[in-house]
């Protein structure tokens, strides 16, 4: 859920600036209506080696992602989506009032954040804090084209509907993919 | 052949088995490593009393297997037979893309099933495709199946809590797609434990009326001491299973996680319970993500189609689908059940228009499509792509017609119109009208289509031009409603050539609703056709009623005459609707220009430099821009044919190849349309292809390119090439991972947001009068 408050903030309410209140509330509405949130997470083994990192025997580039993950031993893998109908919501609004599309898809940035922050949360409570940031495929020398690898090792596109396009996009496209590393 | 009226016990989940068994990778790679351990577990699902296993081919494709496909599949189909199971059947699973935008196409998608088939030569009893999610890569599934084999059909989709499936798709559509396809049994499989899907069989057998299967999974998966357990056991799953076939389901398994045991005690328990299923009646059509009965009276959208509507047939000329769409949206919100869709206009592809038009309705509205054409090659395609089961309007008492478009509407399942018309004209008689509607009837019969799916448009005429026509089309409509037949009527040309034909229409519209007309195609905005049931709702008092009669009616009422503040104040405040009347209210005594220039245009310029100084930002500049387009859209409505042609700056603009963010480009689009640029938007995810031709048929014309990731960058480099190997223009490059210096490398104009596209175009059309088109 997103308070019409936590929207102002993201978008920077400390700014001069004037807002069509009406529209604001209803992108709020209709944002909290077609959101569907869903996640998967997968704690995997980690194995780091100079330029890239083994999650469970599956290897993803990235020298960054490796000095990131330096001293874990395994990594709480996740995915984190506000559905497809959050998509649609946005494609119908935007034939109605560009403003109106464009505030919801600033709706759907500031959820799948908070979706992502809470999800984060649960894995440092489980793992007393021993976490590292949290870090997601593109990320520096990582490639975007390892997504759908990413994807498929934690069982997102069957568990909740996450693909990639031929252009190595998630869809839908409110979706989050990240790594924590977890140390002893 | 399989009866699927029969009860069956299906096996239960392949990949359990194989972690239990210590197998992990790629299991229809097991087909060819190790045969021997795929057959141990089809023989212990035939063990535990599975009348059918399915062949170990779910995640078999080229996409996973390359060459190695057709090995894979034979393997899967001998080790299958060697179980000595009653039956098998070719388990197809989703080949792991996005099928449509952004992924692979419905035909790609529908070769790689045809290539499955084909390879495993009708050679099991049926087809079972399941975990479905998407309805367009079921269809192509099942497409595939029925055009490359004899063998019966069924498909399953992955339903979650919701009662729908993670792309959206309700239980209902799903099954009056398949069923409009003739699949020979359908269901669920996968996504819940048995307890959940008792819901999801309740919906599925109160809309199928072919047999149901339910296949769930055993409870929700959890790892325990590193292995993966489902918290499901085989008593508590045969109990609910006992339960749901009490229901009605007669075909029953088991998907993730369920084990021979859960089989071998779902088919001892439910033995002795007999699934009595209900079928389901009733003609219904659906988009995917809604069903719309047509037994009884139903309103369809008339305003997609061209016929005497300039500013369609210019919208379409011009591949300005935004504003046609936006038509269909507008028709939903005032109670449209269907939308009718007609691009017939000349000079276009009207195939290529259709098929562009129901992809974006599709994602646009949720209502259900009418193909209004008499092309069969139109028609043909219409059906073949669209997601959910349409109207056909429609054929014609000639032979021609009903042999050429019949079969197609049987062979997609679709409902039909036919018109009282044929080789001779239209009758001016009732006898000679029903005759045709006899003879239409009668032939769509012969083709296996039910004469409740044919719906007969008894057809309006103008009755200025022949008094006592709208009586003799009254006079058909009563008498096909007494015969049971399904009537449709186009109400609105009745009042042709007369002064308030709303007034007539309105009139002529509930004389036709008391002789029982089924399907009234009309401009649903019309208070006097749309507005009734509203204020019936509103004085039974019921919930929101007033709101929404006062929604559906207000913007029908006079123009508010009172001034709402200065118009340049509106429009920089982003206030549409105010802006809207305020620019009605100033046409009163100034010239549509005037208005534009005095008000219009300085508020645009000031809103852009309040952006530009960091006043205001994006949303407030979006705001301001719709607020402009609403009063330009008043000026437009006053200038009527009278538009000064004043010299033509053209913007041709997309979303590269392989991307599907539009926001930033649908920006550009709004605010540089506003300058008064002729902005043609290709759209997103454009084949590299299509903007060149578009280039050439625009030009002179600037192309301006958007990309949000960086692989999609890569995508403009290549159009630009593309584009500059033929035509000397400049090309705007935008989005969040570009660079000036980028852009400047691959040959591109670097933009940093819409304000600054317009600056640059501005000064690009300044210093260079050649590109300016003259009128």
């Amino acid at each position: 859920m997103i308070s019409k408050n936590a929207l102002l903030l993201f978008m920077g309410n400390e700014r001069p600036v004037f807002y069509n209140d009406e529209t604001l509330s209803k992108a709020v509405a209709l944002a909290n209506a077609c959101a569907a949130e869903r996640s998967v997470v997968k704690l995997a083994d980690v194995e780091t080696v100079p330029d890239g990192v083994y999650f469970n025997g599956e290897f993803f580039k990235g020298s960054k992602l490796s000095a990131h993950l330096d001293g874990c031993k395994r990594a709480a893998l996740f995915c984190a989506t506000l559905g497809d109908e959050f998509d649609r919501e946005i494609e119908r609004s935007k034939y109605e009032s560009l403003e109106l599309a464009y505030l919801i898809d600033y709706a759907g940035l500031v959820m799948i954040e908070q979706l992502c922050d809470e999800i984060n949360c649960e894995i440092a409570k489980e793992y007393k804090g021993k976490i590292t940031a949290r870090y997601s495929i593109g990320f520096d020398d990582t490639s975007i084209k390892d997504q759908q690898k990413f994807l498929d090792l934690i069982s997102a596109t069957k568990k909740i509907g996450v693909m990639t396009t031929k252009g190595d996009m998630m869809c839908p496209t409110k979706s989050v993919t990240a790594i924590v590393g977890i140390y002893d | 052949m399989i009866d699927f009226n029969q009860d069956l016990i299906l096996d239960g989940g392949m990949g359990s088995s194989l972690l239990e068994r210590g197998y992990i990778g790629l299991p229809e790679k097991l087909n060819l490593t190790s045969p021997e351990v795929i057959e141990d577990i089809h023989i212990s699902y035939v063990k535990s009393g599975a009348d059918v296993v399915y062949t170990n081919t779910f995640g078999a494709n080229r996409f996973k297997y390359g060459d190695e496909l057709d090995k894979i599949i034979s393997a899967a189909i001998s080790i299958a037979k060697r179980s000595g199971a009653r039956y098998t059947a070719l388990d197809i699973g989703p080949l792991g893309k996005i099928v449509g935008e952004g992924g692979i196409s419905f035909d790609e998608a529908y070769d790689e099933f045809k290539r499955i088939i084909l390879s495993a030569g009708d050679k099991t009893d049926y087809i079972a495709i399941e975990t479905m999610t998407s309805l367009t890569e079921a269809r192509a599934a099942v497409l595939a199946a029925k055009e490359n084999s004899t063998l019966p059909v069924c498909v399953t989709m992955s339903f979650e809590k919701n009662l729908r499936t993670f792309f959206g798709v309700d239980i209902h559509s799903f099954v009056l797609t398949m069923e409009a396809m003739g699949v020979n049994a359908l269901g669920a499989n996968c996504s819940v434990g048995p307890v959940q899907m008792e819901e999801i069989a309740k919906k599925l057998l109160e809309c199928a009326s072919v047999p149901v299967v339910i296949k769930p999974n055993a409870g929700m998966p959890s790892v325990k001491n590193g292995k993966t357990v489902y918290d499901v056991d085989e008593k508590s799953f045969a109990e609910n299973m006992a339960k749901i076939k009490g229901m009605g389901a007669n075909i029953l398994g088991g998907c993730c996680g369920t084990t021979p045991a859960h089989i071998a005690l779902t088919a001892e328990r439910t033995k002795a319970i007999e699934a009595k299923h209900e079928k389901a009646k009733g003609v219904w059509v659906c988009s995917a993500y809604k069903a719309v009965s047509i037994d009884g009276h139903t309103v369809v959208g008339e305003r997609i189609n061209p016929t005497g509507k300039k500013k369609v047939q210019a919208a379409l000329r011009a591949d300005d689908y935004d504003f046609l769409v936006s038509e269909g949206i507008k028709q939903e919100k005032q109670n449209a059940a269907v939308l009718d869709v007609n691009v017939g206009v000349s000079g276009i592809d009207e195939t290529k228009a259709m098929l562009e038009m129901i992809k974006r309705l599709s994602k646009a509205t949720t209502l259900p499509l009418q193909i209004d054409s008499s092309k069969p090659e139109v028609i043909e395609k219409a059906l073949r792509y669209y997601d959910g089961v349409a109207i056909v309007n429609s054929v014609n008492g000639s032979n021609n017609s009903l042999c050429s478009i019949l079969p197609l509407v049987k062979k997609y399942g679709a409902a039909v119109i036919g018109l009282t018309m044929d080789e001779n004209g239209i009758p001016d008689t009732v006898e000679g009208r029903l005759k045709i509607a006899d003879k239409i009837i009668k032939t769509a019969e012969n083709f296996g289509i039910d004469r409740s799916k044919v719906i007969i448009d008894a057809l309006t005429m103008a009755e200025s031009s022949a008094p006592g026509t709208a009586l003799v089309t009254l006079g058909t409509v009563e008498a096909l409603t007494k015969a049971g037949i399904k009537t449709a009527l186009g109400v609105s040309n009745v009042s042709f050539g007369m002064p308030s034909r709303e007034i007539i229409n309105a009139s002529f519209y509930d004389m036709a609703k008391s002789k029982g007309l089924t399907l009234a195609i009309i401009n649903p905005a019309m208070s006097m056709l749309s507005g009734s049931d509203d204020a019936v709702n509103f004085l039974l008092a019921k919930p929101d009623s007033a709101g929404i009669y006062i929604e559906n009616t207000t913007p029908l009422s006079m123009p508010v005459s009172e001034s709402k503040g200065d118009l340049a104040d509106l429009i920089v405040t982003g206030q549409a609707d105010s802006a809207r009347e305020e620019t009605a209210v100033l046409l009163n005594s100034l010239k549509p220009m005037e208005v534009a220039e005095k008000y219009v245009m300085p508020a645009l310029n000031e809103i852009g430099k309040l952006y530009e100084d960091g006043k205001v930002f994006l949303p407030q500049l979006i705001a301001s821009s719709d607020a402009a387009k609403a009063a330009f859209e008043v000026i437009e409505e006053a200038l009527g044919d009278k538009k000064e042609e004043g010299g033509v700056k053209t913007f041709v603009i997309a979303t590269v190849k392989g991307d599907i963010h539009d926001i930033g480009k649908n920006i550009v689009k709004a605010i540089t349309s506003n300058y008064g640029y002729k902005v043609i938007d290709l759209g997103r995810d454009v084949d590299y292809q299509t903007v060149v031709e578009a280039v050439k048929r625009n030009y002179p014309c600037v192309l301006g390119l958007s990309a949000l990731m960086t692989t999609t960058a890569e995508n403009m480099a290549t159009q630009i090439k593309l584009v500059k190997e033929k035509f000397d223009i400049p090309v705007f490059c935008g989005g969040a991972v570009l660079t000036p210096e980028y852009a400047e490398q691959i040959g591109g104009i670097y933009c940093k947001d819409a304000q600054d596209t317009v600056m640059k175009l501005s000064d690009f059309f300044a210093r260079n009068p050649a590109f300016v088109k003259q009128a």
